[in-house]
């Protein structure tokens, strides 16, 4: 029984249902939007984090960014039901592997705003090029430290 | 959760590991059924949710996620401050109980601030143990107070790094401490090192100076660049000098005292050694008037390695390792470095009437009149302005001392002590340079009483 006190951190000890119930909230606000998760697709949601996250290196408590992800997201008028689950889990990943890249440079509100925009004004709904390419520039802009004079001068083109 | 009955299950202090007090504590319970499986879930979510809580504050909300090596981290310095609070308690099963009436969440708390009161004093006793330091060449000593201790002191953060011991700290103390970890390491190391100062402040700086000199030319190293702790070196000494009747501030033991502490020894049934050394060591503290219990007990610890020390070398016929008898004072060359070297011109000068057709002992007057360095002697010498004749008459108008420096350049490599005569090294010495060579024929002419002379103050040139 030695192992039974070993203080791993590992979304088993987490409340599985509590999560769950946090994901499926976010139907309130994406319901506006046409868009609902059932708790089949909240299981997968966090079942694909949970391998992300080991994947990754990362440690995440409750529903972490998910929910914030999806409230944001579901207005894009690049995501429809049918791409819903699958899309959000390719954002995950994308914003898990940038938060590593970024040496947690960036908050999660900033990055996540930062891939909504790209993903709807440069990428057409694509998370491949939102990653190849778009993130790519924000990754090379703060590695030189350049990141906020960036965002400053994206976000001035957005609004021209 | 449920009480259960300490009264036969004692847990025993021995069977938990004080760096992973927590875990051990309830591994150890469940195993002897003071604890239920159900009751360590419980502990284990609510440590869950205090992780919650410091990883908020470590991201300032920012952020939800942190790469698994800073949440192990934190992980790591919530377990410490726990454990501290838990380690603070009279027994183990106080500490359970304690983790069975209250929440994890107030027991952390608790043991935060005990960490950060332990920072605070330590602060406090690092400023005392840096007033009262040994003035000292040694790089480690003197790097360890101004540089490490300071850095780690300004940059401990008992919120998300209680555990953490990165410091830059070379010094190695006489004792190991036993805690190994976070601030109660550092408070423990600082609280011996403060304990060596106190020890070491009794003895007069200038004769601790020499002791490690004597020391470094015992060993042959360059002592300031060394590891060595100097409580143990003075500590040693002193018990020796007290053992030879001198008193307890007298750090310096002569030659013959030496040869004659190590004869007495030597006669000794080994068996009778700890007595005599703690009886010496009680005597030194009595003598020193050390009434502090800490430092009492400190200098007992030091005893025992003492003991262990003395007796290997006895065995190995190696104490005069230990015990570090005096050096004659170095001799200063006065008349070879009170002056500069020669001017070129007038070097070229002394080369060219060394060079026109005048004896043996014109040659040898004209280069003691103006050669006053050895640099410029040697290189006067290798000026090929004098031939085998000139050689030997020159080397006759030398004293011992420049000869011994001399002897010196031409066999500088060797390790030089009594055992092995001069005579032996010199048969065995290739000379390179004609010069060499004639010296190694005027020394190996000399008596072996001359001989001895030289090698004597070739000794305490090196």
């Amino acid at each position: 029984m030695s192992d039974l006190i070993q203080f791993r951190l590992s979304l088993d000890s987490l409340a599985k249902q509590h999560i769950i119930r946090q994901i499926m909230s976010t139907n309130a606000v994406s319901g506006q939007f046409g868009l609902a998760l059932n708790e089949a697709d909240a299981e997968q949601i966090l079942a694909a984090r949970h391998i992300i996250l080991k994947n990754l290196g990362r440690v995440e408590v409750e529903s972490g960014v998910i929910s914030q992800l999806i409230i944001v997201f579901c207005r894009s008028p690049f995501i429809n039901q049918e791409n819903y689950t699958s899309v959000i889990i390719d954002l995950i990943e994308a914003f898990y592997y940038f938060k590593n890249e970024t040496r947690d440079e960036i908050s999660d509100m900033e990055l996540i705003e930062l891939m909504k925009e790209r993903f709807d004004n440069y990428c057409a709904g694509s998370t491949e090029l939102l990653v190849s390419r778009e993130l790519e520039d924000v990754l090379q802009a703060v590695r030189q430290e350049k990141y906020y004079s960036t965002l400053c001068c994206d976000q001035n083109e957005v609004s021209e | 959760m449920n009480n259960l009955p300490f009264s036969k299950h004692p847990l025993k202090p021995s069977a938990l590991n004080p760096d992973n007090y927590l875990v051990s504590l309830l591994n150890t319970a469940f195993a002897s059924q003071l604890i239920s499986e159900i009751d360590i879930q419980t502990i284990q979510a609510q440590v869950m949710d205090v992780f919650k809580e410091v990883l908020f504050r470590y991201t300032g909300g920012l952020s939800s996620s942190v790469t698994t090596a800073t949440a192990q981290s934190l992980i790591n310095s919530i377990l410490y401050c726990i454990d501290a609070r838990l380690l603070a308690l009279n027994s183990p099963e106080e500490s359970l109980r304690e983790l069975q009436s209250k929440p994890v969440s107030e027991i952390y708390k608790d043991g935060l601030i005990l960490v950060e009161s332990c920072l605070e004093e330590t602060r406090q006793l690092y400023a005392l143990t840096k007033a009262s330091r040994i003035a000292t060449d040694l790089i480690a000593y003197n790097s360890t107070i101004d540089k490490g201790l300071p850095g780690f002191l300004a940059y401990y953060d008992p919120r998300f790094r209680a555990h953490d011991t990165m410091a830059d700290i070379d010094y190695p103390l006489a004792s190991n401490c036993l805690n190994q970890r976070g601030i109660f390491y550092i408070q423990e190391y600082i609280r011996m090192l403060n304990l060596e100062n106190q020890f070491c402040s009794r003895f007069a700086e200038s004769d601790i100076s020499r002791l490690l000199q004597n020391y470094g030319r015992t060993y042959h190293i360059d002592y300031p660049e060394f590891l060595l702790n100097i409580f143990e070196i003075v500590f040693t000494n002193a018990v020796f000098a007290v053992m030879l009747g001198q008193g307890a501030c007298h750090l310096s033991i002569s030659k013959s005292d030496s040869d004659f502490l190590r004869s007495q020894l030597y006669s000794l049934d080994l068996s009778l050694i700890p007595t005599v050394l703690k009886q010496t060591v009680d005597r030194l503290i009595v003598q020193l008037g050390i009434s502090n219990s800490e430092l009492i007990s400190y200098i007992k610890s030091a005893e025992n390695s003492l003991i262990h020390r003395v007796l290997q070398a006895l065995k190995n016929d190696s104490l005069d390792k230990i015990l570090i008898s005096d050096f004659p004072d170095r001799i200063e060359s006065a008349t070879l470095k009170q002056h500069e070297i020669m001017k070129d011109a007038d070097f070229r000068n002394l080369v060219n009437q060394l060079s026109q057709p005048v004896d043996s002992q014109t040659k040898s007057a004209l280069i003691l009149d103006n050669i006053h360095t050895l640099t410029d002697f040697i290189d006067i010498l290798e000026a090929d302005c004098l031939d085998s004749q000139d050689y030997q008459v020159l080397f006759q108008h030398l004293g011992d001392l420049e000869l011994s420096m001399l002897a010196s350049q031409i066999m500088p490599d060797i390790c030089w002590d009594e055992d092995a005569p001069l005579m032996q090294r010199l048969s065995s010495t290739h000379a390179e340079k004609e010069w060499e060579a004639q010296l190694i024929l005027y020394l190996t002419n000399m008596s072996s009483e001359k001989l001895k002379v030289i090698q004597q103050l070739i000794i305490q040139l090196v």
